[in-house]
């Protein structure tokens, strides 16, 4: 049994202990906490958009999106036991400052798993004015409409994430024009039938 | 017996440390501290990896459809390999080990247009295998002895590592192996 003085000996030690440890733990764990979503692509704060909603991120107005199970996948080659999840962000633009972004991500909210668009891999032709990614030369609003694949037992609802980037070829002083790269991007969350 | 305490606790934590840097891998080993061991035909799975050998053969020639062939002696795996939890940047890297020396899978055959012929540097999709093959040139005095294939997806340390050893003399040697081109696995 330690004596009642002990503890008021060491008050001041034991006050910045219950400083320190917390702060220890939560440090330890902030890197897998981040990687959740950094782990490629800098997403680390996401603007999570609801069902039937928009955000505005980078200078342009994103959603709502529109996802479904494609059931109809004539001309497409669909790997067995799998299925195709398609998806359309609309993205309206401001014209003086078209936004960059890289291909959607998709992510099993329950596992964890990410899946890139698959365009290619199911045989569908994908035309320069085609959005499969941000299209930097339009001066239009467009859609992003990609095809996912998911094993057949794979279940939502998902995520699909979108990361504005900025011009890099540009300089540094490019990177007030509108996109960002504070690892803020789009998250939706969508849950296809 | 105040005196004795510290000593012994200062005993302990000596002890303790010590036992900590004698188990610690060094610097070469620690980056490859998560290996494990594939058995043909049995499905396998680490961090963001997942295989099944289905076969190997040592042959001393490979060919593909389109009427290339190369030869040699040839060391060749026909495997199922997925990722488990990302996609992104996901690419399966594959090499041999035998006596001390490392050879990375061959990157040579002609293939059909739009054809992967190997499945090194093939993406890898969680959930959903390929199958595919992937062929290492052998040094021709190897045909007696042990390899070991190790694969990984992409080549980032502190990451799984699937590793198949296969004693060489228990593998016939076939005069020639048809490479077939990577696709999804049928399952």
């Amino acid at each position: 049994m330690i004596a009642r003085g002990w503890w008021r000996t060491n008050a001041l030690s034991l006050s910045i202990l219950l400083v320190l440890v917390p702060a220890s733990a939560w440090s330890i764990t902030w890197n897998a906490r981040n990687n959740q979503n950094s782990i490629y692509l800098d997403r680390i704060t996401p603007n999570l958009v609801e069902p039937g909603e928009t955000t505005e991120l980078a200078g342009a107005t994103w959603g709502p999106i529109r996802s479904a199970v494609i059931h109809d996948t004539t001309g497409m080659t669909v790997p067995s036991g799998t299925k195709v999840v398609g998806i359309a962000i609309p993205v309206d633009i401001d014209p003086s400052d078209p936004v960059r972004c890289d291909r959607p991500l998709l992510i099993e909210q329950d596992s964890g798993r990410q899946w890139n668009e698959m365009s290619y891999e199911l045989g569908l032709e994908v035309r320069s004015t085609d959005a499969i990614d941000c299209l930097f030369d339009s001066l239009e609003d467009y859609e992003i409409i990609v095809p996912f694949i998911v094993p057949e037992d794979s279940v939502g609802p998902y995520w699909v994430d979108v990361v504005p980037y900025s011009d890099s070829l540009a300089g540094a002083d490019a990177a007030d024009g509108g996109t960002g790269t504070d690892g803020r991007f789009v998250r939706f969350s969508i849950d296809p039938r | 017996m105040k005196r004795v305490v510290p000593w012994l606790i200062t005993l302990a934590l000596l002890t303790g440390a010590w036992l900590v840097a004698l188990f610690t891998p060094d610097t070469e080993d620690a980056p490859r501290a998560f290996i494990s061991s594939a058995t043909i035909g049995q499905p396998i799975e680490g961090r963001n990896i997942a295989i099944t050998v289905h076969e190997v053969h040592l042959a001393e020639a490979i060919s593909t459809s389109t009427g290339w062939s190369a030869d040699g002696t040839w060391f060749v795996v026909d495997l199922d390999a997925a990722a488990v939890v990302t996609q992104y940047g996901t690419l399966l890297n594959a090499t041999l080990i035998v006596e001390g020396r490392t050879f990375v899978a061959t990157e040579r055959g002609v293939a059909e247009p739009l054809e992967n012929i190997s499945l090194l540097k093939t993406q890898l999709v969680p959930g959903i295998p390929k199958r595919g093959m992937v062929a290492f040139p052998i040094p021709d005095d190897a045909e007696a002895g042990t390899v070991t294939v190790e694969f990984n997806a992409s080549q980032a340390p502190y990451d799984s590592i699937i590793a198949l050893t296969v004693d060489l003399s228990t593998v016939p040697v076939e005069d020639e192996v048809r490479l077939v081109p990577v696709d999804w696995s049928a399952r």
